[in-house]
């Protein structure tokens, strides 16, 4: 399947410069990280639960709009971009959620069908095949005409996954992909990965991952997050 | 002196919050509209259309869940409105002019009044805390942060629809509300006084005045926009929490409640000391 973008917007470069992120009830999560995203990689973002591993992956999606500093992609500035402005760069970003995610209202198949209909990304039956042959491969094939709460937890979050991957993203951001997961799904759905960054379509990995075993199998480089600091890799520090 | 001041400060602050929200409200109404006509991306036009058969299909879905879908309940209470009117006023009408007046009654308590407000009340109870509890719902379970994700704005997506739906079915139910009470006033007219159809029908026409058009587009388009516009701001107000979802949802029928019948009495209050002023008491 062919998906026609807005044309050539890769994302080249991605950075942070002295980026804080403060809940709006007051917790601080991230505070003065410097950090030049390394492209054509794979990184694993680790750290302590609950110290902003999942915030640093949102600011990077650029779906949450840092409290300090500013976030750079290919070298311009992406909160002073309307959203219209940014949607060619948006749709080179694929983001899955670690829960939820998934329009209640519409159905496994038109959720995985929407934002190609909405930005006539490819034509309706093209895709609707292309949905076919990978619901087929995950075995959920006879499952698309039911609605996210008609289906198991592990089959909404492989929905919420493989959303983004079907809009062919450069830089692909997942938040715990694997957890939820039945090990069968989770080898298939990291072996599809695999194929997609073989042939070139995703060139950049960015994700969280509690199954230590995965970041290995990648040869992921890691980037340590605690206390609101980000590092590359445990010791040597990348934060301002 | 300090007592007054911080009476004064606390009325002040109020005032400012409240002009604040109402500020809040038509911007999310001007963007809504803005995003979805208006907001392209550079030298991409041609998608628009495809955005826009999106956004109208989800425009019909809310005019058939808030319009369609109110129908039985709106006209059971317009029936019993136009029929209660009459009854009401009945006992009275040698007072007034005789049956001669009946049409006159009608247009004023039903047309002018009831009508707009029935409605918009049905509406909120129906419609406005239901939009508000599920873009509430939608903003904890990931749904709108998903909708960023995929490119789609969901100011275009979810405030849009909601708030265009809204207003067509709410002016849609109102005609609706107006046609069935009349209806509803004659069965009872006729019963009580045995009237003829052309009669009922030249009074009605008889009290029918221009300014009643202007009226009815101007009550009911408000609370339709009002309506929605709350309820989507409220929704869309929720963080992270399902708690909030109920609050907001209390907040948004609220809120529209307040804002429907202030302005309701306040366009009726302008109307008629216009018709003072015209026939020369003011």
């Amino acid at each position: 399947m062919s998906v026609v973008k807005f044309g050539a917007y890769k994302i080249e470069s991605l950075f942070l410069d002295q980026v804080g992120y403060q809940y709006p009830s007051g917790g601080l999560v991230l505070e003065n990280v410097k950090l030049e995203l390394p492209m054509n990689s794979i990184l694993h973002v680790t750290g302590p639960s609950g110290h902003g591993q999942s915030t640093l992956l949102k600011v990077l999606a650029l779906l949450v709009e840092p409290t300090a500093g500013v976030v750079t992609v290919n070298g311009m500035h992406a909160s002073e971009m309307t959203f219209e402005e940014f949607l060619p760069w948006r749709l080179e970003i694929g983001y899955t959620f670690e829960n939820g995610g998934l329009l209640a209202n519409r159905t496994l198949e038109e959720n995985l069908l929407l934002p190609h209909l909405y930005h006539n990304l490819s034509d309706a039956e093209t895709v609707r095949t292309d949905i076919q042959t990978i619901a087929k491969r995950f075995r959920f094939n006879n499952l698309l005409e039911r609605r996210p709460a008609a289906v198991s937890g592990g089959l909404r979050k492989l929905i919420t996954i493989l959303r983004p991957i079907l809009l062919r993203p450069s830089f692909l951001i997942m938040d715990d992909p694997f957890s939820g997961l039945d090990p069968e799904t989770a080898h298939e759905l990291e072996n599809f990965i695999f194929e997609r960054r073989a042939n070139g379509e995703i060139q950049t990995i960015c994700f969280t991952s509690r199954d230590e075993k995965w970041p290995e199998r990648l040869k992921a480089s890691s980037l340590w997050v605690e206390n609101g600091a980000v590092s590359v890799g445990r010791d040597q520090v990348a934060t301002g | 002196m300090t007592a007054i001041l911080k009476k004064a400060d606390v009325i002040g602050h109020s005032i400012f919050e409240m002009l604040r929200y109402l500020q809040s409200l038509a911007l999310l109404i001007y963007l809504s509209f803005r995003s979805t006509f208006f907001g392209t991306t550079k030298g991409h036009s041609s998608v628009k259309q495809y955005e826009l058969r999106q956004v109208l299909s989800v425009v019909s879905a809310q005019i058939y869940f808030t319009g369609w879908q109110a129908l039985p309940m709106i006209t059971v209470l317009a029936l019993a409105a136009g029929g209660v009117a009459i009854l009401q006023s009945s006992a009275q009408l040698s007072l007034l002019g005789g049956t001669a007046m009946l049409g006159n009654i009608l247009v004023v308590t039903i047309v002018r009044e009831l009508g707009p407000l029935v409605t918009a009340l049905i509406v909120i109870a129906r419609s406005g805390a239901a939009v508000a509890s599920e873009i509430g719902n939608m903003r904890v379970n990931r749904e709108i942060e998903a909708l960023e994700m995929m490119g789609i704005n969901p100011i275009s997506y979810i405030v849009f629809p909601r708030v265009a739906g809204g207003v067509v079915s709410v002016l849609c139910l109102a005609f609706y509300f107006n046609a069935i009470s009349l209806i509803g006033g004659f069965f009872v007219s006729s019963a009580i006084h045995d009237l003829p159809f052309s009669f009922y029908f030249d009074s009605l026409a008889n009290a029918f005045a221009n300014e009643d058009v202007l009226l009815f587009f101007i009550k009911n388009g408000f609370s339709g926009l009002m309506i929605f516009a709350v309820a989507c701001h409220q929704g869309l107000s929720v963080q992270m929490s399902s708690h909030e979802v109920p609050q907001v949802t209390t907040r948004a029928v609220v809120h529209s409640i307040v804002a429907v019948t202030s302005f309701n009495l306040v366009v009726s209050v302008l109307f008629y000391v216009k018709q003072l002023v015209r026939i020369g008491i003011l």
